[in-house]
């Protein structure tokens, strides 16, 4: 990992396009300010690792049977008669 | 399992999502440029239809057999969920409109579903998969709105 200091007002410039500026700091807080192209997302780390474990857990999914929830949600009233 | 508007033995099977290449019995791949989190290996991936369970489908991965998520069209299982979807994922998925409500109607957005041990279910809101139909384009999209939980209990609208 690439380690620098910056102060409150200075910036740094990641790739061709992205700029992340400090904005002020506040004990063990900083506030960042990010300059990135529109599509490019931008989320809090604990956030993104929040949905990958909610992915994993939906990925085991032995237990999941669609037509019961289907039917439990009473989601099949056009019941195809076959 | 049944493949998305698969050509079953009847006549007039009408595939249930109007996704470019679904008559064909093998269903067309989605492209997800990011990967979904924690499944990174993943970037190619199939919506077929759950047994007789609309609006429920699985997400089948075409990079990894082993791997499927269940995912439910939210609309019809969560009164009111119309998110603002983040304008970088809608310029990713080439789709117009900057995400506004209303906006993503030619984005069909998806949800996954979990289901522990005792079989209840819940849905990530917070990171809707939204795809591009048009465009196979797909990608989970992270919501600023912290009002959508990620485990959101799936429930009958009406007592059971």
């Amino acid at each position: 990992m690439l380690v620098l200091s910056r102060r409150a007002g200075e910036s740094l410039i990641i790739g061709d396009d992205v700029r992340v500026k400090v904005l002020e700091i506040h004990g063990h807080q900083a506030r960042l300010g990010i300059e990135a192209p529109g599509a490019v997302a931008i989320v809090r780390e604990e956030l993104h690792r929040a949905v990958a474990a909610a992915n994993k857990d939906a990925a085991r999914n032995e237990c999941a049977v669609p037509g019961d929830l289907a039917r439990r949600m009473k989601l099949d009233p056009e019941e195809e008669a076959e | 399992m049944r493949n998305v508007g698969s050509q079953a033995a009847g006549p007039a099977v009408e595939p249930h999502l109007d996704v470019a290449g679904a008559e064909t019995a093998e269903p067309s791949v989605i492209r997800f440029a990011d990967a979904l989190p924690g499944l990174e290996g993943s970037r190619s991936w199939q919506l077929i239809e759950a047994d007789e369970a609309r609006p429920f489908y699985w997400l089948k991965s075409a990079d990894d057999p082993s791997l499927s998520l269940l995912v439910v069209d939210p609309r019809s299982v969560v009164p009111g969920y119309e998110p603002k979807l983040p304008s970088s994922g809608m310029s990713r998925l080439e789709l117009e409109g900057d995400g506004a409500a209303g906006d993503e109607t030619s984005a069909l957005v998806l949800v996954t579903v979990t289901v522990d041990d005792r079989g209840a279910a819940t849905l990530n809101l917070r990171a809707p998969i939204v795809i591009n139909p048009g465009r196979m384009l797909g990608a989970q999209l992270i919501l600023d709105d912290t009002a959508w939980p990620l485990d959101h209990p799936l429930v009958p609208s009406e007592g059971e």
